[in-house]
Parts: C-alpha cells; structure tokens; sequence
C-alpha cells in the first residue's frame, strides 16, 4: 500500500512533488528578476535586507526545492516498495535513475548561486571532484561549472539544463506536469508560512564554518577520509546503479536501503557534529551553535523596513554584501580609517544579524562589547581580522596567569616548583586556587567586560579592548551623558576608536596591583594610610578610591614622556605562541637593545615581518629607508625606533616625540668587577616592598569569585604587614632556562615573606601554618639616569639580603657586623624582612623562581671586602676605580693604613 | 525488408558518428576556453616583510630570506586556504594542514600546496597562476 495512504493522506508523494516544482519553478522565475548574476551575493543580501518581497520568493525557493528532494526520496522507495505497480519501460526507468543525481545536480547548482563563503567553496570542491575524473574530467568540471570568476554557466544550467531534464523525467514517467488543485494549494500554504518565518541560508563570510548544503554533508564526511577523493563519486554511481536495479530484487533494494541509512546517518553526523575545518564539534564546547548549524534566520519577514532599497543599494558593500547595520549607524563618528565601519561593517566585530532590517531582530544575539576572549575568534578574530593574534593571545601571560597561579600553588606548598606552566583556566578548588580566585586573578585578560565604559583605574580584563578602546573627548561626553541620563541617545553617534593607541592607562587597571609597576613607573608608591589619614598635599594620590599612594620617584623614561608601548612590543604583549613561566621570560625587550654597549642589532623595514610592517606603517607612514632597532632576545623588531649615521633613535608611539638613544655610560661597562649585573641592578632608585604578611580563610566573611564574578560566603583574608619603598636587594638569577643568558645579578624584593593558616580552609588536622621567606625578582620600573652609589650596593645590608639594619665595619676587629631592626621571626630565627642571615648561606625554597638565589657566603663576603675599602675611599675615586679594572692587584699593593676583612 | 535494417542500422552509425563528432567538438571547445580563462598573471605590489600574505588565488611565504608562491587551492579537493593556524595553512572544508613550505602535515590532502611561479621587478610581484 501506498505510504501517503497509509498514513491517510488523500494524495501521493508524486502529486505533492509536481506541486513543489511547480512553485519552485515559478519562484524561481520571479527570483530571476532581483537576482543579478554579476553579484549574486549582494544582489541576494540586498534582497534580505530591503526587498521582502523577493525574500518571500527566495524562501519560497528554497523551501519547495528541500521538500522537493526530500520528497523525491521518498517517493521513489515508496515505488520500491510496490515494485509490482512500476510499468516503467527500462530506458526510462534508467534516465529516472540518473534524474535522482540531476535534482541533486540541480539543488547543488542553485546552492552555488548564493556566491557566499559556503557556496564559493563548495564550487571549488564540484570542480576538484568532477576535474579528477580521468581522461574527459575537466571538459566535464568546466563544462558545468564554466570560467571561475563567473557564475553564468552555472546560473544557465540551473535555470535550464538541470531544470529541463526534470521535467522531461516528470513529463516521461507521469506525463502531466501541472498539479492537482488541492495539492498546489496545501503545498502553497505549507511553503508560504515556512518561507515567512525560515529566512533560506546565507553565509555572512566571516563564520569559519563552511560545510556546503545539509544534503552533501554525507559526501563531505566521505570525502573527509578519502585522500583521492574521486573514489567517493564510484558512491554516487552505486546508488544510480542501486536505483536503477533495485525494482529487479530484494538484494538491491537492501542494499540501496543500507546504503541510503548509512548516508543518512553520515548526513546527520555531518550537520551536527561538524565544525570549523571539519572538526569534531560537540554541542556543549564552546561556540557550538556558531561554528557548527548553518546560518538560517528563523524570524518572519519583515514588510515594514525602516529604510528604503535605494538607501540600502547606495551603503557600502561589506565583504562582498550589504549589511543592514550601516544603513541606521550611518552617522557613527570616532573610528580609526583601519576599522572604519563603511569598509569593514559593524557586524564583523558586534555580530548580530547583518540581513536583518527589523531592529529588535538586528540586534539579537549581538555582542555589545566585543573583543572579549571567550568570542574573540568571532569578532576581532575573524578569518578576515586577527586571526593569528586571537589564536596567540591566548599563550600570553596575560592570559594565562601562569606565574602568578604557580608561585601561589608553591607558597602553599601545593606543588614543588614557582615555574610549571598553567592557566587561570585550570583553577580548581584547592586551597591556593581558592585564594587565587578571592584576591587575584581578577586581571586575566579573558575576564569579560560586559558594559561599554572608557577604561579607568578599575577596568580589568576585556580581551582585545582592554588595550585597543580608546575613548576620545566627544565619545567619552556622549558615555556620561548616557550615564546621567539613560535615555540620552548622542551615544549612538559617537564610538570610541580601536587603534593602536595603548595608553598606560590601560596597562595602569592590573598593573598598579602585585610589582605595581604603572604606579612605580609614575613614582607612586603605596602607603598603609587610609584614605582620611592622608596629609594634604601634592604628594598623595588615592587610587581606586581607597588606595593611598606616595609620591617617591618617578622613573626617568616616564618623564621624558614615554609610555609602557615605547619598550613592550606586540609580541611580549599579546603573546608569540609560546608559553612562558614568568613575565622576565616572556619580555623580551632589555636595556641594552636601545642603550647600545656593543654592534646594534638590526632590521630593515623590507625584512621586517608583517606584523610589524603594519604596525609601524600605522604608527609612522611610509618607513621604507628605515633601518630599525631589534631586541637581542627573539630578534623582535622595534619599530618605533630607527639607526642612522651610527647613532639610534627612538620616537615615542603616543606623543611622536624623538629621543637620540644614548649609549651605557662608561663606567657600566669598565673592567670585568661588575660583569654579569644587569642595567636595572644599578639604575633601579626604588622598589616597593611588603613584609609580614599574613593569610587565613574566614568562612563568614563575604567574598568574591573573580573567576566567575560572584559573590561568595567565604572567602581567604590577607593582612598585610609593612609597605616599604626602598633601594632593591639584590640578588642572582644562576641560570636561564629560556635564553640561555649568563648568570646576571638583578633587583630582588621580599615578595612573599608570609605565614598561609591552611588549617582555616581545610579545617584539617594534617594541614598546618606555614610559613614562607621568598624573595621575588623585580622589574621596579623607577630607573634613574645616575646608578646606584657603590655604597648603596656593597655597606647596603638591604641589597645584601640581611635585611633593614646596621651594617658596620671594624676595623680593629677587621670584621662586618650587622644588626637587624626586626626582631628575628619565630618560624626561621631570621630578622623579619631578610632573605638570608648575615654571613650565611640558604638555599632551597628560597625564591619565587626555581633559578634566584640570594648572594652565597663567598659573594658575600667578596661584596663586603669592597665594602670595606669603601668605609674611606669614594666611590669615583681613583684607586676604587681601577678596582673595577683588577681588584686582586689593588688589594696586593695596597698601604699598611687598609684594612680588609678577616674572615 | 533488409534494406530497411540497413537504414536504420545506417541512420544509427551515423548518428553515433554524429554525436562522436559533436562530442569531439565540445572537447575542442573547452580545451579553448579552458586556454582562454587560464595563464593569468596577476601583479600586485611587492611585499617584502616577512610572514605568510592570503590572496584569493595564492599564498605568498617570505620568511625574510626566501620567498614562495603556492596555489591557496588545498591539493585535496581545491578548497581556497586563507587561514594559518599555529604556523598551519589550515583548509577551511576537510581541515588538511601544511606547513609554511606548502608540505601536507595532516591529511586529507597528502600531496604538497602547487608552487607557482614568479618574478619580482621594480617593486612588484607578477605570480602566474
């Protein structure tokens, strides 16, 4: 029995399907007239967009020609299944056969005329497919597809050659080709309403996604595995070979069922479970929806447009199409000519729907502040954009935190090194994670920012635009008019820029908090005072409202008016595609490759790479002459400097202020006595520093996930200890796993000198208070044009790890003593800020860095014999300075009055 | 009664012949057209900065020292590449990676980019595809 009967349909699968021809032809024709084949995908958006009633016919279109295929299937295995009735003579059941693969050919043909992504790729695969076939495969392939660049043989076919052969199928085997009253009209009803609320699919040619038509899915998953791909078209003809026989026995007919529920299955597979690149994607990762289902609109057409098709067809053409976004934000000023909405459209950075001409509708889905890392890849990088940098963005320190969740885990002694890589995305629940999410995590750069707002001392996180948002004077008046008054519009008119233009202020949010290096930079340093004990004047500054800072030192490239972006490249910043421990290791800049002690390390701008190129060309106009600076580390061009006439320059990124690079002075780099110490050792005037600090978790107290942005009952408490600004330690990095660097002496500062209560968390027997003395490396940031006093290093119980006190020598003992001015600490029995006990040694557990130590015993006492020498001579002096040059020799011919230490 | 057999069997030669012929003819055709559409030299101003640069018919590799031009046509079933992925040229449809010297590192595609040929003079890149 016939199936539409059997589920008691007063109609044949037969009758429906010259129904469905019969609109699909007739939309079709009337779908000719908007449809211009010299730009069929903006003919087609501009349609979407301004012309509903074209729309209509477009789903029309399509709809009727998917129930069309769909209901062929259908039909001809419920003919199978009455093989009795089917008095079809061989000839022409064999040009039915073959007429299952023209209504494909037909289907797939009309798909390509869409020109979008999709399409253009899906036509390249028809080509390679039909062009591998031997001997006639191009005459074939070219035959049906014609030149590349141009769609009309493909336009030519669908509307003739594919469409012809049906009909004369239809005409051979029914002859009849108009429909039974009843059926156009139920047909009709059921299409219109689907073709009113189902807008037919168009790719926006920014979705990485490009599988090509749901009924080639199959075949794409078979052509997935096969790397002749032409072996997959033996498939098509086993399934004409199978249809063409399948009425001669039952073995076919299995064996065309089989394969027919084996290409369903590989077609449902392909629809759901394929993504990007043909990747596995699986509903519940991320960006599901996106990367995976075809772009169908599903919101009814709209008949009232709130512009005209002029307007539409005059806006510029976006990626190849209109967008509807323009037409109405057609007045936005405030943008950068690289992210100039007429060139690149609002849609490839908001989302939303760009073929959308109900505003509501427009607007769904769209993201208000892009830029944010968890949809980067669908916004700033899109295949188009930045790819490659929201790729690598994600290995930056930035991003990850990876120094900073490691050095925590080992203060807790939850792992043995401060070094294994890691990231903020892998913070479970242990009891240093815990503390991680309560105080500090809050700066990754995937923490999203969910309101437009100009970046100030608060803003933390945001991706892209934590650095690239720049809001000028008029934007950033429209943001607090809006503020004020909610139903200000002006906002509308007025974006703030993407550029380039990172200020430190937009370092200054994160960077002001653990080495403080934006307020260090600018000379602040923080205090222990409340916002009301703070003395009026000049040199206090309140941050985010409660923190007091004091004005110390500002350092000296920050007065010159240099900014974070004149040293930090691109590369350090938003990553290189590796991953990095710590932020020295990442970094890649150092002093020497601007204040030159030896050959200048060079690029021309034809050998620059191309991230570089561009920026510089953005930065700078045309550099061609230019031969620039690069940094010794990675060999990372600076583009905002150049080399001339044997001399460098620098010219800064935000003011373009010109600065002649001076060269070390000579002293840096006299003799061999300081060999090994690095520029910030010296040139550092101070370094901020805490001491005494202590952590414990307070189950009542209320806290705060900074992972996900919730409150908490609970959280872990810091009470901190001593705020100190004062001349760094110093101390030795002994090897460079990275960089392969000789042992260098560098500022230290007391960075974790604390007592952790983890019984508070764990409520434990078996954990305990513990107690650690680490000493952090630094990068202060206060530089100083003049370096340290020799004093300031060699009689500095500070810079020698001892800690604050008094350091003397004697020298009728011909001994160094010292004196703490902290009490020693009841876990270690050293003075509360030392890192190491006078004359002494420690090793082990001694610094946040597996490869910092303090000075051993015998650099100690190397140090303190200078020292001593000191205790008379000036450091300019003349015999200290041919000290620089051969100590030892110094020593041997020294007068009977100097006394060294005796050890 | 056989010189009737005769005609038709003699019609139906013919017009086998016939549609060889015309057959033989669409073959020619083609092979013109095909001449016609192909050979295309596109000059685009020189880009000399190191990294990998997408156009819509070719990818152009200059790693600072040497320069490369590869068909962006994936070798497994023409797909236009336009993305790199981890220092991958990475194929949009089946997901075939090569490497930087157009060599397949991950199938479907398993034969290397198409190196196409080029000259650079005064400032411009002439590439043949």
């Amino acid at each position: 029995m016939n199936f539409s009967k059997k589920i008691g349909a007063k109609t044949t699968f037969g009758q429906l399907l010259i129904a469905l021809f019969v609109v699909c032809i007739v939309s079709g024709i009337f779908l000719a007239i908007p449809f211009n084949i010299d730009e069929p995908y903006e003919s087609i958006s501009l349609q979407m967009i301004a012309n509903p009633a074209a729309s209509l016919f477009r789903n029309l279109h399509y709809w009727s020609a998917q129930l069309f295929l769909l209901f062929s299937l259908l039909h001809i295995w419920d003919h199978l299944k009455n093989n009795k009735k089917i008095k079809l003579k061989k000839p022409v059941w064999l040009r039915m056969s073959i007429g299952v693969l023209f209504i494909f050919l037909l289907m797939l043909s009309g798909f390509l005329l869409k020109a979008d992504a999709d399409s253009t790729q899906a036509r390249q695969i028809l080509y390679s497919l039909l062009a591998g076939i031997p001997v006639f495969g191009k005459t074939l392939a070219y035959t049906i597809l014609g030149n590349e660049n141009s769609w009309q043989v493909v336009y030519v076919h669908h509307i003739a050659t594919f469409s012809l052969f049906i009909i004369i199928i239809i005409l051979e085997h029914y002859k009849k080709i108009w429909p039974r009253w009843r059926e156009f009209v139920w047909t009709s009803l059921l299409l219109f309403f689907l073709s009113y609320f189902v807008s037919a699919p168009l790719h926006d040619n920014l979705n990485p996604s490009v599988k090509g038509p749901w009924y080639f899915l199959g075949l794409q998953e078979i052509l997935h595995w096969l790397s002749t791909p032409q072996f997959s078209l033996l498939l098509v003809f086993l399934f004409i070979f199978l249809i063409y026989f399948s009425h001669s026995g039952n073995t076919t007919r299995r064996s065309l069922l089989i394969l027919t529920v084996f290409y369903l299955f590989l077609t449902i597979f392909g629809f759901f479970f394929r993504g990007q690149n043909w990747q596995l994607s699986l509903p519940f990762k991320k960006d599901y929806f996106y990367k995976t289902l075809p772009q169908i609109k599903w919101s009814p057409l709209n008949f009232n447009p709130v512009f005209q098709a002029e307007k539409v067809q005059s806006s510029s053409t976006i990626l190849g199409r209109k967008e509807s976004c323009v037409i109405c934000h057609n007045t936005v000023k405030g943008f950068t000519d690289s992210h100039n909405p007429q060139t690149i459209g609002c849609y490839c950075c908001h989302g939303g729907n760009p073929f959308e001409s109900d505003k509501i509708r427009a607007h769904k889905n769209m993201l208000l502040v892009p830029g944010n890392l968890a949809d980067a890849e669908r916004s700033c990088g899109t295949a188009n954009c930045h790819p490659a940098i929201a790729q690598r963005i994600n290995t930056s320190l930035m991003s990850t935190l990876s120094g900073m969740i490691s050095v925590d885990r080992f203060v807790f002694s939850e792992q043995n090194n401060p070094d294994r890589l890691t990231s903020v995305e892998k913070l479970g629940n242990s009891a240093a994670d815990e503390h991680l999410k309560n105080l500090c995590v809050q700066c990754h750069l995937g923490n999203p920012k969910t309101e437009p707002e100009p970046v100030n001392e608060f803003s933390r996180g945001g991706g892209c635009i934590a650095c690239h948002l720049n809001y000028d004077t008029a934007s950033n008046t429209a943001f607090l008019k809006k503020k004020t008054n909610p139903s200000d519009t002006s906002y509308l008119n007025f974006h703030p820029a993407i550029s380039l233009q990172v200020t430190d202020e937009h370092c200054f949010g994160c960077h002001s908090r653990s080495g403080r290096i934006s307020t260090n930079y600018e000379g602040w340093h923080e205090t222990s005072f409340t916002v009301n004990e703070i003395p009026n004047s000049d040199s206090f500054r309140i941050v985010e409202g409660t923190r007091v800072f004091r004005f110390v030192t500002e350092d000296v490239h920050h007065a010159l008016g240099l900014s974070c972006i004149d040293c930090h490249n691109s590369y350090e910043l938003m990553g290189d595609g590796n991953y990095y421990p710590h932020q020295e290791n990442q970094v890649s800049i150092q002093c020497t490759d601007c204040h030159l002690i030896e050959k200048p390390n060079l690029v021309s701008q034809a050998e620059l790479d191309k991230e570089s190129a561009i920026i510089a060309a953005l930065r700078f106009g045309n550099t061609e002459k230019r031969i620039f600076l690069k940094t010794k580390k990675r060999n990372i061009p600076l583009v905002n400097t150049y080399y001339e006439n044997d001399s460098a320059f620098l010219i800064s990124k935000i003011e373009k202020k010109q600065f002649a690079l001076k060269k070390p002075a000579t002293i840096c780099t006299r003799g061999n006595a300081h060999q090994g110490l690095s520029c910030s050792a010296c040139h550092t005037s101070w370094a901020p520093s805490c001491i005494g600090c202590h952590n414990e978790y307070d189950r009542n107290e209320a806290g705060y996930n900074m992972l996900t942005n919730e409150f908490q009952k609970g959280t872990w408490v810091e009470f901190i200890g001593e705020y100190n600004a004062h001349a760094p330690a110093l101390g030795k990095r002994f090897m460079n796993s990275n960089d392969g660097e000789p042992t260098t002496v560098i500022p230290v500062v007391p960075g974790m000198i604390l007592s952790v209560d983890l019984r508070s968390f764990s409520k434990s027997k078996h954990d305990s208070l513990i107690f650690k003395r680490l000493y952090a490396p630094n990068s202060p940031h206060t530089s100083t044009l003049k370096g340290r006093e020799c004093k300031s290093c060699h009689n500095n119980p500070v810079t020698l790890g001892y800690g604050q006190g008094t350091l003397e020598f004697s020298r009728e003992s011909k001994s160094w003593y010292f004196n703490s001015k902290f009490q020693n600490n009841k876990f270690d029995g050293l003075p509360e800020d030392a890192w190491v006990g006078f004359l002494q040694e420690r090793t082990g557990e001694v610094s946040t860095r597996s490869d910092v130590r303090p000075f051993s015993v015998k650099e100690q006492k190397n140090i303190l014999r200078v020292g001593a020498c000191l205790t008379c001579h000036d450091g300019y002096s003349e015999v200290m300075l041919h000290g620089l040059d051969n100590f030892d020799s110094i020593l041997k011919n020294r007068s009977s009055k100097c006394i060294v230490p005796s050890w | 009664m056989e010189k009737k057999i005769d005609r038709e069997r003699f019609l139906k030669y013919s017009g086998t012949l016939f549609l060889a012929g015309a057959a033989g003819l669409w073959y020619n055709m083609i092979s013109v057209e095909e001449k016609l559409s192909s050979n295309i030299v596109i000059t685009l101003p020189f880009n000399p900065n190191s990294g990998v640069h997408f156009y819509r018919d070719f990818i152009f590799i200059n790693n600072g020292e040497t320069t490369e031009v590869f068909s962006s046509h994936c070798t497994h079933l023409g797909c236009i590449i336009s993305e790199e992925n981890e220092g991958k040229l990475v194929c949009p449809c089946h997901g075939s990676a090569f490497d930087e010297k157009g060599n397949p590192l991950k199938g479907p595609a398993n034969k290397p980019l198409k190196k196409l040929d080029f000259t650079i003079e005064n400032d411009k890149i002439s590439v043949k595809l």
